[in-house]
């Protein structure tokens, strides 16, 4: 499915804006905090059903409004076309407007939205990924998780349900008062939807790493190519999970993991009881890279780290895509900024070739050569261009 | 509260405790009760210290009841099986589940269910007050109707494990497909649920 049309009403700093994407390269341009990537977060949030970046719905609506609306206006390349619409409360609107979204006309869970439209954010911060927090790459796998498959999307919020009670728990002990008796269920849960969680996150793995090495040399400059980059899933189990594949792989079956867990939960019981959290389960685990033989983040060059950054969207947009799924809308916010313009030209055309691409940049300089021609609307002061200007 | 005389300021700081209720809310229901009847006002008020002073709590079920009709209804009534009880969170679900018609047992209300997340823990519920219930004998069976989520799992686990030495059977309400349903739109976690909760056919 390609973007025709996006609407917004009262959606952070827009009263209204109406955009018109091409059906391949479509250039936001205007100053920092002029409100692009506001653009970009109402596609993600009307697609995936929650922002990347605002701590709750509420701030999505623009000040004193009492709600925000989001419309996607889709169609494909066989003429089936398709409306989502996503509608955000303010925070003191009156409980009549709830949270709501609707495809067709219809209300939908968001986690079905994915079987009409896909999405790839591509964040600046994400340049950090193979050097920052392994909170950053974990959040990066679940989010393809989460759109690829509604159980795993519901694994994920269960898991972190389950997470924030037993560690309420925990600490509850610690204080003295609760006791060590009420664990057990807890426990129970964390390692069988932990298995789950960990089981998706073997798999994509998995097929990320299948899917690496020719994007990394399709984006690789001349002397890069050829670069060894390995993949590999770290968890916490340890010596709990003795059957353990030397190489990463695909996931084992599901009690083989819960049981790991239950063992493992058992091993470090004192310990967590001393700490008051949850030292064992996927909150715990990495996505762990290597370029030959080395890890990234402290022996590979900025260059590279880019390099297996762009190969690891690229790998994402097309696993999102995969299996008979729509094709992901793309949304790069002021990305090229951070890349040299052999890269950034080279992975943009990857992109265009896989679909639809909206890119926000703040310095048109920074749009890369051959890229000339294409249509560019502009943001200031919360308000869009009417229509686009050519470059 | 700059700039509002101090009964407004009140009753809009009072109205933001309830929950749901945030400042614009509040603000708007202040306003509707300084423009309503002062009947309405007064009945309000006498509504809101009734369900404090006239409510009570049954020394047996722990449900709500008239204040003095201690046991409550349901408790007294003699053609209800006392054999059985139906724990449940809220006293809303007890009338849900007595509305079907379908049982006619006697009721146990936990007034909550265990969250750590809210410092609700078994001692914040009315979980000792059931098992020195069923330990006192009589009792063939409890079903476990807490809501089938984390927090009513936890609570009906925990149960069952306190309850087992007290009575014959310890039982947990099925969940399954919604009736009038379609297969195709049921979710997966129901479609494994309802699965997993499978009985032969009845031929009888
Ligand atoms: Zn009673």
């Amino acid at each position: 499915m390609r973007l025709t049309r996006l609407l917004l009403e009262d959606f952070r700093s827009y009263a209204s804006a109406e955009l018109h994407p091409e059906p391949g390269l479509t250039i936001v341009a205007g100053p920092n905090g002029a409100g692009k990537t506001n653009l970009l977060e109402a596609v993600f949030v009307a697609v995936t059903g929650r922002s990347h970046r605002a701590g709750s719905d509420a701030e999505l609506v623009r000040h004193s409004r009492p709600f925000a609306r989001v419309r996607l206006d889709l169609s494909d390349p066989q003429g089936v076309t398709a409306r989502v619409e996503l509608l955000v409360p303010a925070e003191d609107t009156p409980p009549e407007i709830r949270k709501r979204v609707t495809v067709n006309g219809l209300p939908r869970r968001a986690s079905a939205i994915g079987d009409t439209v896909r999405v790839v954010l591509f964040r600046p911060e994400e340049m950090l990924l193979l050097v920052g927090a392994p909170s950053e790459r974990r959040r990066f796998m679940d989010a393809i998780l989460a759109q690829r498959h509604r159980a795993a999307a519901r694994d994920l919020a269960e898991l972190s349900r389950v997470l924030a009670q037993r560690n309420a728990l925990l600490r509850a002990i610690r204080r003295e008062e609760a006791t060590p008796d009420g664990l057990s269920f807890w426990d129970e849960q964390l390692a069988v939807v932990g298995a789950r969680v960990l089981a998706a996150r073997l798999n994509l793995v998995a097929e990320l790493a299948a899917r690496i090495p020719a994007l990394h040399d399709a984006v690789a400059p001349a002397d890069e190519q050829g670069e060894q980059v390995r993949l590999s899933y770290a968890d916490t189990l340890k010596n709990a999970w003795p059957e353990r594949p030397a190489a990463s792989g695909p996931a084992p079956p599901p009690d083989e993991l819960e049981a790991a867990y239950r063992r493992r939960i058992s091993e470090v019981r004192e310990k967590e009881l001393w700490n008051g959290v949850s030292l064992v389960g996927p909150h715990r685990d990495d996505l762990r890279v290597e370029l030959a033989g080395r890890e990234v983040a402290t022996h590979a060059s900025r260059g590279q780290q880019r390099t297996i950054i762009l190969a690891l969207k690229l790998a994402e947009t097309d696993l999102l895509g995969a299996d008979d799924a729509p094709t992901p809308i793309v949304l790069l916010d002021d990305v090229f900024s951070e890349l040299d313009s052999d890269r950034s030209d080279r992975s943009l055309s990857l992109l265009l070739e896989r679909g639809q691409v909206l890119v926000t940049m703040a310095d048109l300089a920074t749009l890369p050569a051959g890229r000339r021609g294409v249509t560019i609307w502009e943001v200031g002061e919360g308000r869009l261009s009417q229509a686009p200007r050519v470059a | 509260m700059s700039g509002l005389i101090a009964p407004v300021a009140r009753l809009i700081e009072e109205f933001s405790k309830l929950p749901g209720v945030g400042r614009k809310t509040a603000q708007r229901l202040t306003y509707h009760m300084l423009r309503a009847p002062a009947d309405e006002a007064r009945g309000l008020a006498s509504a809101l210290v009734a369900v404090k002073e006239e409510v009570a709590y049954c020394s047996t079920c722990c449900n709500i009841t008239d204040r003095g009709v201690d046991p409550c209804a349901f408790c007294a009534d003699d053609r209800r099986d006392a054999t059985r009880i139906c724990v449940v969170e809220e006293p809303l679900d007890v009338l849900a589940i007595d509305r079907t018609g379908e049982y006619r047992g006697r009721y146990h209300v936990l007034h909550g269910a265990i969250s750590p997340i809210d410092g609700i823990g078994p001692d914040q519920i009315r979980a000792r007050e059931l098992v020195a219930r069923v330990a006192a004998g009589g009792v063939e069976e409890v079903i476990l109707a807490t809501n089938p989520n984390l927090e009513g799992e936890a609570t009906a686990m925990y149960l069952a494990d306190l309850l087992a030495p007290h009575v014959p059977m310890v039982s947990r309400i099925a969940r399954g497909l919604p009736v009038g349903g379609d297969l195709e739109y049921a979710d997966d976690v129901t479609l494994i649920r309802s699965l997993q909760g499978r009985r032969q056919v009845d031929l009888s």
